[in-house]
């Protein structure tokens, strides 16, 4: 950061605070492009009340990604994440197993999502301290109903979010991420620092983009275009990963990512509920400040996940469509069917 | 002498009084015909004791029914088409009502998809993406 930045900055925040928000969140979103850094970071959700501590150790250097060492304040698991602007490699410290990700779809620019993200929420700004640095604290507000809030202390200096914490519309469930140790390093710091060797990694298989008419070419119907709740956008296109469609919408904080798959009956994930709904049953369950939802319509079922509420959610599966589960009946007479066609061959 | 013959059975069956027992089994002691006819009384009921009890032949019921001026019964044999189909209308109308749902695996793949895509959002802690994608999901898996 150049002086004169730090000037800027310092300035907005000695003056009109709320004014300098959105040069702020402008700042915030490409810290991670122009500042190296390392630090320990605390992470807690509750969900109902109920406590669940990770302490992750946080690399950082824009020339190579973020190197991320996760463990369970509970137990002894150890995972290790690499971030690199188009990989996410993932594995357990101990057994040496992981998984490896490729992205090779574009992404939209940080600059579009800060719009989104001052169009659907309010902010105010004020200073503060962290970690004795001197900080601004952002707070976001939902304009929308069902959205969650946020709290953010963003390191003055270098834009880098100190302490985030937010909270579902309900108020039941929150996360909070905190630095507990935070220092500043020279850009290229990381540039030794490689994976192990001797990782056993499963390559997932490749995410393509694709378009809906491609879609339609390999399945022989397209899938119903997906209600989105107002202030949300499409932050990826199409991605077919495997046999499944997936998309990712996002409001500038909130995300949703919706998976679509063919198919002709209703498999819910184990330990949701149902809800009853006009259409027919949608099935929800809680995973921290996140919901799942779960339903079928048309010949394809859908999963949606999202940090939204779950009315807010359910209106996504309401006004995409739902249909009714098959009856034990028309479930027999399918697998009839189908056994006989088989047996034809 | 006087053969208690109309209460050798019941003693047998040992439902005398005592002191009916007691006259009974004095004259036995000195009456061979009547030892021998309880020796046969015993047998007897120990062959019943031991027979098993035969079904009753398939044309005593109707026969005892006519005896007694009632309506014949219909003569045992297949169940009728018509209470079939009924079963199995009644089967279909319960089943088109019950839906069929069955349960899969929770949706791994879909957190760990959410937490590397909600990681490209500029103002989400990279800590908190992994997290869902990862720590959480593992610690599931491995509770599973």
């Amino acid at each position: 950061m150049t002086p004169l930045a730090v000037w800027a900055l310092s300035l907005a925040l000695g003056g009109n605070a709320p004014a300098a928000a959105p040069e702020v969140l402008d700042r915030v979103s490409f810290a991670d492009q122009q500042v190296a850094y390392s630090g320990e970071q605390l992470v807690t959700t509750w969900e109902e009340k109920l406590p669940q501590a990770f302490w992750v150790h946080v690399q950082h250097d824009p020339a190579v990604g973020t190197r991320l060492v996760i463990r369970s304040a509970a137990g002894a698991h150890r995972q290790v994440v690499w971030h690199t602007p188009h990989h996410v490699l993932q594995y357990d410290a101990r057994t040496r197993q992981g998984r490896v990700y490729r992205f090779s779809h574009g992404r939209v620019s940080r600059r579009t999502q800060v719009t989104w993200l001052q169009r659907n929420y309010f902010l105010t700004a004020s200073p503060t301290q962290l970690l004795g640095r001197p900080a601004l604290r952002l707070h976001l507000t939902p304009r929308h109903p069902g959205r969650p809030r946020a709290d953010l202390r963003v390191d003055t200096e270098t834009g880098v979010v100190l302490r985030s914490e937010r909270i579902s519309p309900d108020g039941r469930s929150r996360e909070l991420a905190t630095f507990v140790r935070f220092a500043v390093r020279p850009v290229g710091w990381m540039r030794p620092s490689r994976p192990p060797a001797d990782l056993q990694l499963q390559r997932e298989p490749p995410v393509r983009s694709v378009t809906l008419d491609e879609v339609a070419a390999r399945w022989g119907r397209q899938p119903p275009e997906v209600w989105l709740p107002a202030g949300f956008y499409p932050m990826t296109p199409y991605l077919l990963e495997g046999s499944v469609v997936r998309r990712a919408y996002s409001d500038g904080l909130a995300t949703l990512l919706v998976s679509i798959r063919p198919a002709v009956s209703p498999q819910p994930p184990a330990g949701s509920r149902p809800v009853h709904r006009t259409g027919g049953p949608v099935w929800v369950q809680s995973a921290g400040l996140r919901q799942v939802l779960y339903w079928t319509y048309a010949g394809w079922s859908f999963t949606l996940i999202g940090e939204l509420g779950p009315e807010a959610l359910l209106e996504v599966a309401d006004r995409t469509g739902v249909q009714p589960a098959p009856t034990v009946l028309e479930a027999l007479l399918r697998w009839l069917g189908h056994s006989l066609r088989l047996s034809d061959l | 002498m006087t053969h208690p013959s109309d209460r050798l059975s019941a003693y047998v069956d040992g439902t005398l009084s005592k002191g009916e027992a007691a006259e009974v089994a004095a004259h036995l002691a000195e009456c061979a015909a009547c030892r021998e006819t309880v020796t046969d009384l015993r047998a007897v009921r120990q062959l019943v004791r031991a027979a098993t009890v035969p079904d009753p032949p398939p044309e005593l019921l109707p026969r005892l029914l006519r005896s007694v001026g009632t309506a014949t019964p219909r003569p045992p044999g297949p169940v009728p088409w018509t209470l079939i189909a009924a079963g199995f209308t009644l089967a279909a109308v319960l089943l088109a009502r019950v839906p069929f749902v069955p349960a899969a695996a929770p949706p791994l793949d879909e957190l760990r998809a959410y937490g590397r895509l909600a990681a490209r959002v500029p103002l989400v802690e990279l800590g908190t993406a992994s997290f869902v994608s990862t720590a959480q999901v593992e610690e599931e898996e491995a509770g599973r």
